[in-house]
């Protein structure tokens, strides 16, 4: 095993799936995707540069062969966008090799897809959706329901609270106790707690994981592929998504005010194994990965304007303490693909803490919810909202965050070590809601009420007539919450 | 003046987000008054084995339980305590620690029981015991199950806000952690009834073990290791015996 030097004396360009698709579904880049995928799928399971052992690497539950490094996707703490960006790179090469053994373009990287765009970017590429190669050939790029939702194949659209990314590039800390863009301090770990998750893990990464299977949830990966870090990166969407989350992690550094990488030896020289073009296994850490250009040789085709949250107030208030419980469900709540909503009283002596968390100053208002139990992913995203209306309200003034459990399997695995701590729990920066209602003269410091809906992918324009997906009629298996709790600091 | 009142504020900062510093010091004042000798000649049946010795060993094995046991369970106090309201943070501390203690107790009393029936009734030497547990602490560290007891510490349970239910809430984590750590550790604490507490220097190594697989990445790693060692151990003891 070697420490991997890559060759960046060429930038290569990865490029916005949807552009490259503007007229039609088989531009170069895409079709010679498509045929690289084919050649990985042929090969075996045991060929590190095969497509089920590239897949493997992430997650598998098959057991791997002798000596490779199966099960090793970092999620749910800091090593999540370092770890992608070298799996997403060293097959990158790999594909790129096929690529041009094929005699496809040389200067092939893998497409980026910007979800979080208008129809058509908010819909599963075009090339992804169609069944057969330009020569009459199955497109392996293309996965039927329901190894993929129904609707979305059917050119449904995303929603944007599924979408966007204001809310993590918001966030000026990489890492931090209660919140941070890249994830929580932890150690090297393959899934742990979703409290350790950073925001742009959480949303849009984790979302659109489950979004794009939606509630039809088979264990095992019988069903959906995304929705199971077993079986995610055998679903060739994974590769354009991951490109995605890796381009925003450029945005999010691009975008100043004190952004930065972490600069502890503990998260810059972790080492993790991969294997490149040739199948030989090799290591990387993060410091080897911080400047895509100049480090690992490409870069993106665009860095597009993002609308921005206003970035919560300092990270550690006047008082310098965590942030303190004020008030929490005694009773556990469960979801099963209705909306839900749960009051928190907020007794009488700490009501002035919240009355001032959500005015102006360095106060925040944060959302937990608590102790969450499920057997199985149920494929739902829940948008989480904190006093909403009703059905006239906007709902997208009430939105606090999104709970989605990428990764329950896992961590459901009594087998698999949990680091960082304790609760499996999801925290929400509620302070730019509580702000608003609070200068509009409508939050009451006596308790909130916090409303869980399910999210659902919208009709392409002009065919909300009839618009009748498989899942629809499926039952949605359980979340347990044990309690949903608000604090402040 | 000036530099003295922001040393305060930063030492007052670190506090409040370290609620479980109390529950520290009492493990710290435990291990101080083993060391003090306090404890160390009720901390073991003591060479008669008898039976009202077991009684008169609970004491000595609680407070060993507080030394080498409590460490371990600071983080689950940690979570008590940041995710309790102000006004019973403490309360919800000391409840959980208590009920945590009281289980490990209660292993104390069938642990020592166990010892003093395979010692007074069916006669098993001192020494042959001690080999006895430590290579079923060594077996133990290979097992299944006491991985899945290190990979659980991250597991908690709903705690109500206010009132019995709080309480409730406390006692049914603490609960939940003495079991989990029991699962890990019951094996490396016989091996203390069997040596009879009394070597601060076996207490010393056990308790950086425990702390070491339980608290931190690396320190999962020296799980076989030190299952050769104790093997090792249990090799040379029963050969001395």
């Amino acid at each position: 095993m070697t420490s991997y030097e890559p060759d960046s004396s060429q930038l290569f360009i990865r490029r916005d799936i949807w552009r490259l698709e503007a007229d039609g579904p088989f531009d170069p880049i895409t079709l010679a995707y498509a045929e690289a995928v084919k050649v990985m799928q042929g090969r075996g399971a045991d060929d590190p540069t095969s497509w089920r052992f590239q897949s493997a690497i992430h997650g598998a539950y098959a057991a791997p062969p002798p000596d490779a490094d199966w099960n090793q996707c970092q999620h749910q703490g800091w090593f999540f966008l370092p770890w992608h960006r070298m799996y997403l790179y060293f097959f990158e090469r790999i594909v790129r090799a096929a690529v041009v053994a094929a005699g496809g373009p040389a200067d092939f990287a893998i497409p980026y897809w910007n979800y979080d765009e208008p129809t058509p970017g908010n819909t599963i590429p075009i090339g992804f959706r169609t069944q057969t190669l330009p020569d009459g050939t199955p497109n392996p790029l293309f996965l039927p329901f329901p190894r993929r939702n129904s609707g979305l194949m059917a050119g449904g659209q995303l929603d944007p609270s599924v979408t966007s990314p204001a809310n993590a590039l918001s966030q000026t800390e990489f890492t931090s106790p209660t919140m941070g863009f890249g994830g929580g301090m932890v150690g090297p770990q393959h899934f742990g707690n979703f409290a350790n998750t950073g925001s742009l893990e959480q949303t849009p990464h984790n979302d659109i994981h489950v979004a794009l299977v939606g509630a039809n949830p088979v264990g095992q990966c019988q069903g959906g592929f995304m929705i199971d870090p077993n079986c995610a990166a055998l679903d060739p969407i994974f590769w354009l998504h991951h490109s995605n989350i890796d381009r925003l992690w450029n945005v999010w550094i691009a975008s100043g005010g004190g952004r930065a990488n972490p600069t502890g030896s503990g998260w810059l020289t972790a080492p993790f194994v991969f294997y490149d073009e040739t199948g030989a296994e090799v290591t990387m850490t993060a410091q080897e990965v911080l400047d895509s250009s100049a480090q690992l040789g490409y870069a993106y085709d665009d860095v597009p304007s993002v609308e921005m949250v206003p970035p919560p107030p300092e990270e550690v208030p006047a008082s310098g303490g965590p942030p303190e419980l004020v008030g929490a469900t005694e009773e556990s709540l469960t979801l099963a693909g209705e909306p839900a909503s749960v009051a928190i009283s907020v007794p009488g002596g700490t009501q002035e803490s919240v009355r001032s968390a959500a005015g102006p100053g360095p106060g925040r208002v944060l959302v937990s919810v608590d102790d969450i139990k499920a057997d199985i992913n149920p494929g739902v995203v829940y948008g989480v909202y904190l006093n909403l209306p009703g059905e006239s309200g906007d709902r997208r003034a009430h939105h606090i965050g999104n709970v989605s459990l990428f990764g329950i399997e896992k961590m459901n695995d009594p087998d698999i070590r949990h680091e960082g701590a304790p609760g499996f729990r999801h925290i929400f920066d509620a302070t730019r809601v509580a702000g608003k209602l609070a200068e509009e003269g409508r939050w009451d410091p006596a308790g909130v009420t916090v409303t869980f809906e399910p999210i659902g992918v919208h009709p392409p324009p002009g065919a909300e007539a009839g618009w009748a997906p498989e899942e629809a009629g499926q039952t949605v298996p359980p979340i347990e919450i044990g309690r949903v709790s608000l604090f402040v600091a | 003046m000036a530099r003295v009142h922001a040393y305060r504020h930063g030492v007052a900062c670190t506090l409040r987000w370290r609620p479980e510093w109390r529950v520290a010091a009492v493990a710290a004042a435990a291990w101080a008054a083993l060391l003090a000798g306090f404890g160390m000649h009720t901390a073991h049946l003591g060479p008669d084995h008898s039976a009202p010795g077991v009684v008169a060993g609970l004491p000595g094995w609680s407070l060993m339980v507080v030394a080498m046991m409590v460490p371990v369970t600071l983080p689950a106090v940690r979570y008590v305590g940041l995710n309790s309201m102000r006004r019973r943070r403490q309360r919800a501390m000391a409840l959980y620690t208590a009920v945590y203690v009281g289980a490990w107790a209660m292993f104390g009393v069938t642990a020592l029981g166990t010892h003093h029936v395979l010692a007074e009734h069916l006669g098993i030497a001192d020494g042959a015991l001690l080999a006895l547990a430590l290579g079923a602490a060594a077996g133990w560290q290979l097992t299944r199950a006491k991985r899945r007891a290190l990979f659980a510490c991250g597991r908690t349970v709903p705690l109500p806000p206010l009132g019995r239910r709080a309480d409730a809430g406390c006692a049914r984590f603490a609960l939940l952690h003495a079991g989990r750590c029991m699962q890990s550790c019951w094996a490396i604490m016989a091996v203390m009834v069997a040596v009879g507490h009394s070597s601060l220097v076996w207490m010393a190594a056990l308790t950086g073990l425990v702390v070491a697989e339980e608290l931190t990445v690396r320190g999962r790693r020296v799980t076989r290791p030190a299952a050769a060692v104790l093997a090792v151990a249990a090799g040379a003891v029963a050969l001395g015996a």
